[in-house]
């Protein structure tokens, strides 16, 4: 089935919200559901659809970015030069799925085979590293999420209560920063700051806890 | 439900965290490249449909011209010399060859001299030169085949 565009020459799923797909968290519990609207999406991708290419790399970028950054035991750089690899793979070459577990387990196959790739460049000189050693226990995506939870449950621990309840209430509950500022008596510019300032602690300390893992 | 919401809440945390400054220029920048590697995908895709277009358009074309005899008929080209000799002895003379080494042309005059004189004699009758045989008891014991491969 080819896909059709709109008047606007815009495909109509662009806009609409994709069930099972949007949300990790949703495509968790939705488990195995059949999303008529992927088979369209992943297949105008393989027909070339720049649009719909640009709205799976906004829906997954980050998400398989997660992922390497698990395979690289947080190692940043590494993680982002499999990403770049991956994407561009992908952008290549785009095969078409019904479900999107199946979407997610595929393009954590082409993650993982980048990455490996990747250790195989930079030790080349260390011929006996068993390269698969380094991802065969977190190449399950499930293992991964797993393993970033419990680094992110280690990170949180290093953040006090009133952090946690300021990083809660601006990015989970998704409250407006005035209201935060008005909220705590301190001024907008204070509470946008202190929470770039909580992002980054977090982030170096989710970082640390990937690599501790690795080296236990 | 509670691990839907504690699983979000994680999410919503790890990409606080996660997408800083640094991730938005890289992925910005690594959205350009693939956009530009799909381009170029798509642009070799149309180019190979383009080409297989025009070949089989080609194709059909001179199909078509065969079809119709417009093409000219390429010339047969004989495989040797000795074949010709072949061909044209055998529609010359209407006799059978049994071996092509044995095509030897000779005149009038020659043909003449491997009968006893006087047993035969090339005559125009009806406007083609035919040997009329005079005496055929004469003829036959002059003439030898073995004469007419010299």
């Amino acid at each position: 089935m080819r896909f059709v565009h709109g008047h606007t020459g815009i495909p109509s799923f662009v806009s609409l919200p994709l069930p099972g797909i949007s949300q990790p968290c949703e495509a968790e519990s939705a488990g195995r559901a059949t999303t008529p609207q992927l088979r369209e999406f992943t297949q105008a991708i393989s027909h070339g659809d720049e649009q719909a290419f640009n709205r799976f790399y906004d829906l997954y970028s980050l998400r398989l970015y997660k992922y390497l950054l698990v395979l690289a035991h947080g190692n940043e750089s590494e993680a982002r030069e499999a990403l770049q690899t991956v994407v561009v793979k992908l952008a290549r070459n785009f095969e078409v799925f019904d479900e999107e577990f199946r979407l997610w387990g595929w393009l954590c196959r082409i993650a993982r085979n980048a990455y490996v790739d990747l250790c195989r460049a930079r030790r080349r000189d260390q011929r006996f590293v068993p390269l698969d050693d380094c991802v065969a226990d977190v190449a399950e995506p499930r293992r991964a999420d797993h393993r970033l939870s419990s680094a992110l449950q280690s990170a949180l621990l290093v953040l006090t209560g009133e952090e946690l309840e300021l990083m809660r209430a601006a990015y989970v509950d998704e409250r407006p920063l005035q209201e935060l500022a008005d909220a705590s008596g301190q001024t907008y510019k204070a509470v946008e700051s202190k929470l770039g300032r909580l992002r980054r602690k977090l982030k170096s300390n989710l970082l640390r806890e990937l690599t501790r893992e690795e080296s236990q | 439900m509670k691990s839907l919401n504690k699983f979000s809440e994680e999410e919503a945390l790890l990409n606080a965290a996660l997408a800083d400054e640094s991730w938005q220029s890289l992925n910005s920048s690594l959205k350009r490249h693939a956009l530009v590697a799909m381009c170029a995908r798509n642009r070799k895709r149309r180019l190979r449909l383009w080409a297989g277009q025009a070949a089989c358009t080609a194709a059909l074309f001179t199909g078509a011209l065969w079809w119709l005899g417009l093409l000219p008929q390429p010339a047969v080209k004989p495989v040797n010399s000795r074949q010709i000799i072949a061909a044209g002895v055998a529609q010359k003379s209407e006799t059978p060859l049994t071996s092509a080494t044995a095509v030897h042309f000779i005149s009038e005059t020659e043909m003449l001299a491997m009968f006893p004189p006087g047993s035969c004699v090339v005559a125009e009758i009806n406007g083609q030169k035919k040997l009329v045989i005079l005496d055929p008891k004469i003829a036959e014991a002059g003439f030898t085949v073995a004469d007419v491969g010299r």
